[in-house]
């Protein structure tokens, strides 16, 4: 734990304002405040803490009851105001930004940077050419001020404060993460990258993204998460909406390696209209607990949305991840395809929803699930929920469990691989349909990372 | 007898608490043919786990016996299985694995760089491996599929085939490699190991099939029932 690769871990002193631990309605009106939100914003984030204290901690799924919400700060802002170029980050944040290799992404022609460091973005770069084309890709905090009808627009109204506790506080709360939107007809080629850190010991993360593609429009937005190390708890609660439009196509990649005290729970939403796609890819390798079950609400005719998923859970984690499909129209599709590896006592389990409903007859929906087991202590779950009220409709679910690779390991050592070797051959192979999904740089990181996760096993 | 590659002596095995190998000597000379046959469950495929170092594969006390396991003047039970196939020897498995995701040209490619052998130029060696598909009976486009992925019974067998032709092992251990293959194969493969044994490649052929005798020259014959080895005339 204590050699994790990516801890660097810069003063906390600089951050321009630290609130005090805990949640208050003082506190979200501070919030408030500090970013000059107009007052529907604040009278939506009153309303979410509100509901955020009546409701009760999920206990349908891993336990929640170790989380002490009291110790948690809720909100901290670095430095007083947004960068527009490199030179004018400071050194100490820059210096955490160069580890993970930010500029080097932008030199290879990446769309778009921001980065959140902490609760805000502090940088942040769009390439002209988007701009020109009326592409927009902004913090949330500074969405909500270029753009506030669009934002007041979609704001909790695809995942609303109600839907559960964590959205709840994360509505509350939130700050930071990415707003963007792309007008009708517009297609982003390159892929849209937000690097998001945390970066202060029980700093809570709450950030909240929009993204909007309008009718025919196609966008490819990618987070990527890597976490320095901390000593105690944090905890991450973003939402994530995305509003996908007739005909347009939006994915959504994620590559998750919080550090292995995070509690990272999730709520990511798509609206997908008449011939529109929404694709998640959700690559989970860190945090101590991840709840995390990107949806598709299929409105429109033929709407089709995918979930793609890998997790890799070692000592100490539990990966409780998965995906909801809700068809609501006619000659609807799905596919979730969820891969996991769960190792040294590792526990993954798979929770996903399939729902058909009286109106989408003709609909169409596939599950599968690969889980590989690496050795006795891990555990691998899955929790199927399928609710199909229509005959005119078919689902597909296939479960497969590789318990150990053991005579894998034996026919490659027998051709003269080390067993190490033999491991990293075989949990590649069993990756490489999803890294083939992925940007080549995030395929690059992951492959990094997944060997990293497996030092002592992969040499 | 010629030059001794392979010397065993004294060998009990089990797996969990069975007795699979019950005392089993053996010797096995360079360039020589061995050929095992014998009913199903009388310990054939566990000699060739165990020489190859399946960790379930266990030696017991054996009544204070010494066990020797000499290959090549090295002491096998002390190398891994990795270290065994480096020194030289091969098992062609009875049921070969599949690996998906894995490509029958990266398994080729590693195994043959970890035995010490350089590749210049990796178009060069895509077309040697694809020669050698052909040679075994597949098409070239097998190089670029997944190890034994969707692969039948005889084609699984023939990809064994491939490796052994790219390995070039001092010592290989075939079990039951004619069973799923035709009669096109057979021929393939008596051919091969034919050839491999002028070059010096020693072989022990398990076998249901006692008319390849008829094929191939075979040094020693022997029986294993029970977990012992017997002469055979």
């Amino acid at each position: 734990m204590d050699d994790y690769q990516l801890g660097f871990n810069s003063a906390t002193d600089n951050y321009a304002y630290i609130a005090e631990k805990g949640l208050s309605e003082k506190l979200v009106r501070d919030i408030s405040k500090r970013k000059n939100e107009p007052k529907w914003m604040l009278k939506i984030r009153l309303e979410a803490l509100k509901q955020y204290e009546i409701m009760p901690i999920p206990t349908w799924g891993p336990d929640l009851t170790k989380i002490n919400f009291e110790d948690i700060y809720y909100y901290l802002k670095p430095v007083n105001k947004p960068y527009e170029t490199w030179e004018q980050v400071p050194d100490n944040v820059r210096k955490v930004f160069d580890a993970i290799g930010v500029p080097q992404a932008e030199k290879m022609m990446l769309a778009g940077v921001g980065n959140q460091y902490d609760s805000e973005v502090i940088y942040h770069s769009l390439q002209k050419v988007l701009a020109k084309k009326g592409v927009v890709f902004l913090s949330m905090d500074e969405g909500l001020k270029q753009y506030p009808e669009i934002v007041k627009k979609y704001f909790g109204k695809i995942v609303p404060y109600g839907d559960n506790k964590l959205a709840a506080l994360n509505t509350a709360v939130w700050s930071g993460g990415s707003f963007v939107y792309i007008p009708k007809n517009v297609v982003v080629d390159l892929p849209l990258q937000a690097y998001f850190r945390i970066n202060s010991e029980n700093a809570g993360q709450f950030e909240r993204t929009l993204i909007v593609a309008e009718e025919g429009s196609k966008v490819h937005y990618v987070e990527g998460c890597s976490a320095p190390a901390f000593s105690s708890a944090s905890l991450h609660a973003a939402v994530v909406e995305v509003a996908v439009k007739e005909k347009a196509k939006v994915r959504y990649t994620t590559v998750q390696n919080w550090y292995k005290t995070v509690y990272n729970l999730v709520t990511k939403r798509a609206i997908v209209e008449t011939d529109a796609t929404m694709e998640w890819i959700d690559c989970n390798l860190g945090s101590k607990l991840t709840m995390k079950y990107p949806s598709c609400v299929l409105m429109g005719e033929r709407a089709h949305g995918e979930m793609l998923s890998i997790a890799v859970a070692s000592e100490g984690q539990i990966l409780d991840t998965g995906a909801k499909m809700i068809h609501l129209a006619p000659h609807t599709t799905s596919k979730i395809t969820n891969k996991s590896i769960s190792r040294g006592g590792g526990r993954n389990s798979y929770r996903g929803q399939i729902k058909i409903t009286p109106q989408a007859e003709g609909s169409r929906s596939k599950v599968v699930c690969d889980a590989l087991i690496l050795d006795e202590k891990s555990r691998s779950d899955t929790y199927p929920n399928n609710q199909i009220m229509t005959n005119q409709a078919t689902l597909e679910h296939e479960a497969y469990v590789s318990r150990i690779g053991e005579e894998q390991i034996l026919y490659l050592m027998s051709r003269g691989m080390k067993q190490s070797e033999a491991e990293g051959m075989i949990i590649k192979g069993f990756l490489d349909p999803i890294m083939a999904e992925l940007p080549m740089e995030y395929a690059v990181e992951l492959n990094r990372l997944v060997r990293f996760e497996m030092v002592g096993s992969v040499g | 007898m010629t030059t001794p590659l392979l010397t065993i002596e004294n060998l009990e095995i089990s797996v969990g608490p069975k007795i699979v190998l019950n005392g089993i000597d053996l010797n096995v000379g360079k360039g020589e043919m061995v050929m095992i046959i014998g009913p199903n469950g009388g310990g054939k495929s566990s000699l060739a786990n165990f020489l190859m170092g399946n960790p379930n594969y266990l030696l017991t006390n054996n009544h204070g016996l010494n066990p020797t396991l000499q290959f090549d003047q090295q002491d096998l039970l002390t190398m891994s299985t990795e270290q065994r196939s480096k020194a030289g020897l091969f098992v062609s498995w009875q049921n070969p694995i599949s690996i998906p995701g894995l490509s029958v040209f990266s398994l080729c490619k590693t195994s043959y760089e970890v035995h010490g052998n350089k590749i210049h130029r990796l178009v060069e060696f895509k077309k040697m491996l694809e020669e050698l598909a052909i040679e075994v009976g597949l098409t070239k486009e097998y190089v670029s599929r997944n190890v034994n992925d969707g692969f039948s019974g005889g084609e699984r067998k023939r990809l064994e085939l491939l490796q052994l032709l790219l390995l070039s092992p001092k010592l290989a251990v075939l079990d039951e490699i004619d069973s799923g293959l035709d009669t096109q194969g057979i021929n393939i493969l008596i051919r091969i190991i034919s050839q491999m044994k002028i070059l010096g490649t020693s072989f022990i052929l398990i076998t249901h099939n006692e008319k390849l005798r008829g094929e191939i020259k075979v040094d020693q014959i022997l029986e294993m029932k029970n977990g012992r080895l017997s002469a055979r005339i």
